[in-house]
């Protein structure tokens, strides 16, 4: 069912969202402030690890249907078919749902892409999925701001802040989003987001009720401001990182001050009684009920957020089990250490058969879930809020833990018309193998060297509206910095010719509308 | 920080030991002696210094501004609510918990991920730590204004008398007195004309006042450890800088109370008499003495010795591996905290209740269970936290290492690297480096013929990992097999598959290893009794116990080199045989503690 702006959206965790407040959303200043169609929004979700094979995670060959040659091989597409198998529909293993929520209509805005590489290994990491692939356990290289950071201080993407009360929500196991502590300053230091496991926590931050702010005398954030630099300026004794710390307070007051200008689009905002949070207390980690409500919780406030313009950027993370309150689970039920007994054993036919359900139940019960409510909510032009979103979610790593070859890749939104979907592409070039599948800890599954993932960042980037001018760090990287690995062990090791990287700055094919 | 990243390298290290690239022995003397690294200069894992060399001329290095803690975040509200309205206190300190609640959790962060780590070194600042501390400040100035008896209580009846022509002369000594106790300095004119700003004109009215407080509680110097130092630098040291009198007050406040300065405090600092060594030292003594102090070397204690890897020992119950471990041993989701306060109570006791020594921790034979849970589980009467605690009835606990929270895991199988990695870099402090990159982690699991320790040999005997897994990780994991993950001792090991639970055996276990604490002792020791001997013998316990209390003391990693002054302080104690809490107490007494490094400004 669809559901208008003019309806109420229920969420499980008791709060209920009646959508617009203002008399219209057809009113020409709102149409003029966020005509249909302009506005993007940016989902990424990430899952720990990976190590998913190819056949637990992507359809059949037979679909890709179509070829051509890009970057010096063969690269492959065909559209998304759904199969039906007793009310659960399916486009492989992972990727299947019930019916009645991954419905045909769904498909045809996702893509299933994979062939996507990072050129170097990286090992653990939690920032590499959105660009700062220097945040690794394998060696250290330089930083960079996640890609969702540069698009949140981006007067491209935001065009205007007006509604907007947090430049982006950053949920789940920490370390996924980077930026600078002086979103500004190049020169200040990059440091991970507060991540956050609290639905209701996440709620108080991207809604306030816009009643009590009329009421509320003139805020005195101007003189904590003023009190900051008077500090920071003065002629007291401070060191240098003295008041570069007290830089990055500054900027974070002035997001305050900011805020308190945002004109909330939305009214009958009633405050969730259930808090995600609470079910992390409570014998959450073998639980796969309470993973699945956890994410319920979370998708309503996302989908609420998204709905009122709070906020255009999501970013999540699932994992870290061992996390002392911060873990967000796995969606299953083995009595197994998930890190080392499952994740690292993925070759192994019974752990992989455990990291599919897994997968399979993330998909599900979060990416499908919080898509087809994204999906039910229809703008003014009878697009949906999806058709405005960019949302992916990807693995730490490819079909190996711990090797970035071949990230699994699930999108879905358009993009607000910028992206074509309904699409299975496979950008791997199929005559130059990376893992041969003959090793000891190995599944037998050979693998392919593809494009490269900083091209798949870049198109990102490009999607919602950035000149790869306003990104990368390198002229004509796509997103990231580029290494060449030097370690002749890696499956990788120079295996990605010039003319693949030479193209890491285009668009993807096949993505573009 | 949270702060997740260090989270994923215990992982990954426990699991990688099948390619440990520490191709050399341990022994390569602290790299370049700033510990947090991965390891040694040369990547090799370090062998931790036993002494320190205080070498006046280094000067340790300059660190940004430290924030207030979470604790200390929320001690401080609490006592400013206390001496500012304290009828009322408790009300209101209620009413702002849900903000207090919305600060980002410290975590523990310590030279190697979480080990040895404190969450007093966190000193991250999100967007949402700006935005709650804003908000704390807004509704701590609406609360303490709520109606005309809290504000006159708060500020004085002048506040609220019908005669307007008063107000301002109350108003200035108002930011003047409470601008002292909340900014935990002597304000100047120009800040008690800056505090003012939001009233405006007089008279005022309650929303005036509220603005005025929230103004204050808003400011640097609350939520940040601001300091300018003294007019003159340290002799010959260019940017070492004694610190204020405030300054020292509140670093002396912070660091035993983990609050804000009391007013005998501040008057000390105020007239400047804090300066006098003799009333400085007896300043300390009377901060060591009060029973806030406890607290903070219970949250010292709790921290440094707890074991991320222990589940909570409920979770797997109904599974069957786990099932077929426990039998018809019940555990509540209590138990786990119960055992990690066992051991923060062992601490506390010889810190505080006696005049123990760091061997004692090592040797204790005492139980510290105050559940009637543990103290079941360890068959022994509970304590009731005062008096002489009863003895082990069990030959195999002997000192810390044999204590339920330091051997169990809360899963089928206990976890050797894990317990040797603690050991290793928490408890002697030595640094190991990570694993090599090209490593495929995978986790030694229980085979149905072979024990654990013979699991975990197998895995890493081979290639590049024995010189690091077999001399430096296993043998100190090994020792306390005779426990299996429950924390009970044993003497064979039940032969689980983990999968079906279904038992193939018992093969008795073998707790007799080279430890190696330090790197050329090759001596055998039997088990986790005579390990922790080695440990005492080797004095790294007693260095670590020195480098562990300067992280949490500073909020910081230490640099062996830089800070071997202020280290050596805290460790002589301890070297000459006097009771720990003289370290505990002595470090206020170093001049790392009262001097500060401004280095580039």
């Amino acid at each position: 069912m669809k559901v208008t702006r003019r309806h109420v959206l229920r969420g499980i965790g008791g709060f209920t969202l009646a959508l617009p407040f203002l008399p219209s959303l057809l009113t020409s200043s709102e149409a003029k402030a966020a005509p249909p169609g302009a506005i993007r929004r940016f989902i990424a979700m990430r899952m720990d690890h990976g190590g998913l094979g190819s056949a637990n995670m992507y359809p059949d060959d037979s679909m890709l249907t179509e070829q051509m040659d890009y970057a010096g091989h063969t690269i492959r597409r065909g559209n998304l078919a759904l199969g039906d198998m007793s009310g659960t529909a399916r486009i492989s293993n992972v990727l299947s749902a019930a019916g009645d929520k991954l419905t045909a209509a769904l498909a045809a805005k996702m893509n299933v892409v994979r062939g996507l590489d990072l050129p170097f290994y990286i090992a653990h990491h939690r920032g590499g999925t959105l660009g700062n692939y220097g945040d690794s356990d394998g060696q250290q290289r330089e930083y960079v701001p996640t890609c969702d950071q540069v698009l949140a201080w981006s007067d491209k993407f935001y065009g205007d802040l007006g509604t907007i009360l947090q430049r982006s929500a950053v949920i789940g196991s920490g370390s996924m989003s980077w930026g600078h502590t002086v979103p500004g300053d190049p020169n200040s230091p990059i440091e991970p987001l507060h991540s956050e496991n609290s639905s209701l926590s996440l709620f108080d931050q991207l809604y306030r009720d816009p009643g009590n702010q009329m009421e509320q005398r003139k805020p005195i954030v101007d003189l904590v401001l003023e009190d900051y630099k008077r500090l920071r300026d003065g002629n007291r004794r401070l060191s240098s990182m003295d008041r570069q710390r007290l830089d990055s307070h500054i900027a974070k007051l002035d997001e305050i001050q900011r805020r308190l200008g945002v004109t909330l689009s939305c009214d009958g905002v009633t405050r969730p009684t259930e808090d995600s949070a609470d079910l992390q207390r409570n014998n959450f980690l073998h639980n796969v009920q309470s993973h699945i409500h956890f994410w319920s919780l979370m998708n309503d406030v996302i989908v609420a957020a998204l709905s009122c313009d709070t906020t255009r950027i999501v970013t999540l993370r699932t994992g870290d089990m061992w996390g002392e309150g911060g873990a967000t689970g796995w969606f299953h039920e083995t009595p197994l250490e998930w890190h080392q007994e499952v994740a690292h054993k993925w070759f192994q036919g019974d752990r992989q058969q455990i990291l599919a359900e897994s997968n399979q139940r993330f998909f599900e019960y979060l990416f499908v879930d919080l898509m087809s409510k994204l999906d039910a909510v229809q703008e003014a032009d009878g697009s949906t809020l999806l058709d405005s979103c960019l949302a992916f979610w990807t693995q730490e790593s490819g079909v190996h833990t711990h090797d970035p070859i071949d990230f699994p890749i699930v999108m879905a939104g358009g993009a607000a018309g910028w992206l074509k979907t309904g699409q299975y592409i496979d950008y791997r070039n199929r005559n130059v193998i990376a893992h041969d599948g003959k090793g000891e800890n190995d599944s037998g599954e050979v693998t392919h060297v593809g494009l490269l993932y900083n091209q798949f960042l870049g198109t990102v980037m490009q999607a919602m509206g950035l000149s790869p001018d306003d990104y990368e760090v390198e002229p004509g990287g796509g997103y990231g910095y580029y290494w060449e690995e030097t370690a002749t062990w890696y499956p990788g090791y120079q295996k990605y010719p010039a003319s693949v990287k030479n193209v890491r700055g285009e668009v993807l094919p096949f993505l573009k509308a | 920080m949270r702060p997740l990243r260090w989270l994923a390298i215990p992982l990954l290290l426990g699991a990688s030991c099948a390619g440990w690239s520490c191709q050399g022995q341990i022994g390569n003397p602290g790299g370049t002696g700033e510990v947090g690294g991965v390891g040694g200069s040369d990547g090799l894992p370090a062998n931790a210094p036993v002494s320190f060399e205080c070498d006046e001329a280094k000067v340790p290095d300059a660190v940004p501004l430290r924030r207030l803690s979470n604790v200390q975040l929320r001690n401080t509200v609490r006592d400013l609510l206390e001496r500012t309205l304290p009828g009322d206190a408790e009300a209101i300190y209620t009413g702002v918990e849900t903000t207090l609640n919305g600060f980002p959790a410290d975590t523990r962060k310590g030279p190697e991920q979480h080990w040895g780590g404190f969450t007093r070194v966190d000193q991250s600042v999100t967007q949402e730590h700006v935005d709650r501390d804003y908000d704390l400040a807004v509704a701590l100035g609406a609360a303490l204004t709520a109606d005309d008896g809290r504000l006159s209580q708060v500020a004085g009846d002048c506040a609220t008398d019908s005669d307007g022509s008063n107000d301002a002369a109350c108003l200035d000594a108002f930011v003047r007195s409470f601008g002292e106790r909340v900014l935990r300095k002597q304000l100047s004119d120009e800040d008690v004309t800056f505090y003012q700003r939001p009233a405006g004109s007089a008279p005022f009215d309650r929303a005036d006042w509220a603005d005025v407080i929230a103004l204050m509680v808003a400011a640097p110097n609350f939520f940040y450890m601001v300091e300018h130092g003294a007019d003159e630098a340290v002799s010959g040291k260019t940017d070492l800088y004694p610190v204020s009198a405030y300054e020292l007050a509140s670093r002396l406040s912070y660091h035993f109370w983990q609050s804000m300065p009391d007013d005998t405090l501040l008057a000390k600092a105020r007239d400047g008499s804090l300066f006098d060594p003799d009333v400085y030292r007896a300043e300390v003594d009377r901060l060591f003495e009060d029973p806030r102090t406890r607290l903070t070397i219970r949250q010292f204690y709790s921290e440094w010795f707890r074991r991320a890897d222990l589940a909570q020992l409920n979770t797997l119950v109904g599974t069957a591996a786990y099932d077929e471990l426990r039998q018809d041993f019940d555990p509540s989701p209590n138990l786990r905290q119960d055992m990690y306060d066992e051991v923060t109570d062992m601490a506390l006791y010889y810190t505080l209740d006696t005049p123990g020594h760091v061997e004692d921790f090592y040797r204790s034979r005492k139980s510290f269970a105050r559940s009637q849970e543990l103290a079941d589980f360890y068959h022994v009467p509970v304590w009731d936290g005062s008096g002489e605690p009863p003895d082990f009835s069990e030959p195999e606990r002997q000192g810390l290492l044999t204590r339920a929270a330091m051997v169990a895991t809360g899963s089928a199988n206990t976890r050797p690297i894990m317990k040797g990695v603690f050991i290793r870099r928490a408890l002697l402090c030595d640094t190991l480096p990570n694993p090599p990159a090209n490593v495929m982690a995978t986790a030694p699991e229980p085979a149905v013929d072979a024990t654990s320790r013979q699991v975990v040999e197998n895995l890493t005997g081979t290639g590049i990992c024995p010189d690091c897994h077999a001399k430096a990780i296993n043998p100190l994991g090994f020792a306390t097999e005779n426990f299996d993950a429950l924390g009970r001792p044993r003497d064979v090991e039940k032969l689980i598959d983990l999968v079906t639970g279904e038992v193939h055996g018992e093969a008795p276990v073998d707790t007799e290893v080279v430890a190696r604490v330090n790197p050329e002792d090759e001596d055998v020791v039997k088990d986790g009794i005579e390990l922790q001997e080695k440990m005492i013998e080797s004095g790294k316990v007693q260095a670590c116990f020195a480098r562990a209390y300067f992280r949490f003391t500073f909020g910081r990693k230490e640099h062996v080199g830089k800070d071997a002054c202020a280290l050596d302080v805290m460790h002589q104690p301890l070297e000459a045989g006097q009771p720990i809490q003289e370290t505990l107490r002595v470090v206020a007494l170093s001049d790392a503690f009262v001097q500060r490094n401004f280095g580039d400004r």
